[in-house]
């Protein structure tokens, strides 16, 4: 698993190539493979890559991954 | 007949199944919901890994109130009817509407296994509203009940399990103040007296592993789940707990 870290509009891009190759939507609800999530307290996105998918990335696109999950991409309320 | 059965050792299958086969958690109390134990859930390989993964479970009472799960990296793993709950890959189900939609007395039965008690670990949350769970606090024994902008933190008695078991938790309006008590299989581990003083606001729920948004995320399996409008008698709990056990495998 891998964290792609771009703007929305990339994220979105990479949503829709990950969710073609994952061949989604499918007949059983699922909608996409993964989607973008904005990290807290930043303006730029995450998206869950799948080491599969991650070989077809280009060296630019693998270049924004991160191996670890971002500390700020679990959204963490007050209590 | 029954005597030359029990002679026979036929009569063994009716009382080792007699509380699965005779009773049924629908018969007790004001049911609102129950997920039951691989019963309703939609499985397929969403994300090509060759494990299954739960997209949807729907109720077994009355509306169907499914819990589902549109992204595939965020959809629980099937295991042979448990739904294993990976947090680090923000794993969650939301129903279409508020649990019984929202709740005033309660009895809320999980059967889980968690995986760890090193974080926040919500079993229950609110997408809409962040204040609203359930959780363990980063402890096996410490847990949170919040909703309505009140909490209760409680300490149990006895350490909660990493083994499966049985979890549940009422709140009884009609006393004064408001207790909540929350069991550890059939043993009271919480007996909260301060919650909630006098109020009677519902509490809403509409999710299982995660608070609101993506927060403090569950690590662990949910196997079953069963949710009343009221606080069943001791009996009728008893009752509930060994016929969730002897489904769940616990």
């Amino acid at each position: 698993m891998k964290w792609y870290i771009s703007t929305l509009e990339n994220c979105n891009a990479i949503k829709k190539y990950q969710n073609s190759f994952y061949k989604l939507p499918n007949n059983t609800g699922t909608t996409d493979y993964s989607a973008p999530q904005q990290l807290q307290g930043e303006t730029n996105y995450c998206l869950v890559i799948s080491d599969s998918y991650y070989n077809k990335l280009s060296d630019e696109d693998k270049a924004k991954c991160r191996n670890t999950m971002p500390s700020n991409y679990e959204w963490v309320y007050e209590d | 007949m029954l005597f030359w059965s029990l002679m026979l050792g036929l009569g063994n299958s009716l009382f080792t199944t007699g509380v699965s086969g005779e009773f049924s958690l629908d018969q007790v109390g004001t049911m609102v919901a129950w997920y039951k134990f691989n019963e309703l859930q939609t499985v397929a390989d969403s994300d090509g890994d060759s494990d299954d993964e739960v997209s949807s479970w729907s109720s077994s009472f009355g509306s169907s109130n499914p819990i589902t799960q549109a992204i595939a990296i965020r959809q629980p793993a099937y295991n042979n009817g448990h739904l294993d709950f990976h947090q680090p890959s923000q794993q969650k189900l939301r129903a279409t509407a508020n649990f019984g939609s929202g709740l005033r007395d309660f009895t809320i039965m999980f059967c889980i296994q968690p995986d760890n008690y090193t974080g926040n670990r919500t079993l229950m949350g609110d997408q809409d509203v962040a204040s609203n769970l359930f959780r363990f606090s980063s402890s096996n024994t410490n847990t949170r009940l919040q909703f309505n902008g009140a909490a209760f933190d409680s300490v149990a008695s006895q350490a909660f399990p990493l083994a499966r078991f049985i979890l549940t938790i009422t709140r009884d309006t009609s006393a004064n103040p408001n207790p909540v008590k929350i069991y550890s299989s059939t043993t009271e581990v919480v007996s909260g007296t301060k919650l909630f003083g006098t109020q009677t606001s519902l509490a809403t729920f509409d999710q299982f592993g995660c608070q609101a948004g993506s927060s403090n995320l569950y690590d662990g399996k949910i196997s079953e789940v069963a949710i009343w409008s009221n606080v069943l008698t001791d009996g009728d709990r008893a009752a509930a707990i060994a016929d969730m056990e002897l489904r769940t495998g616990v």
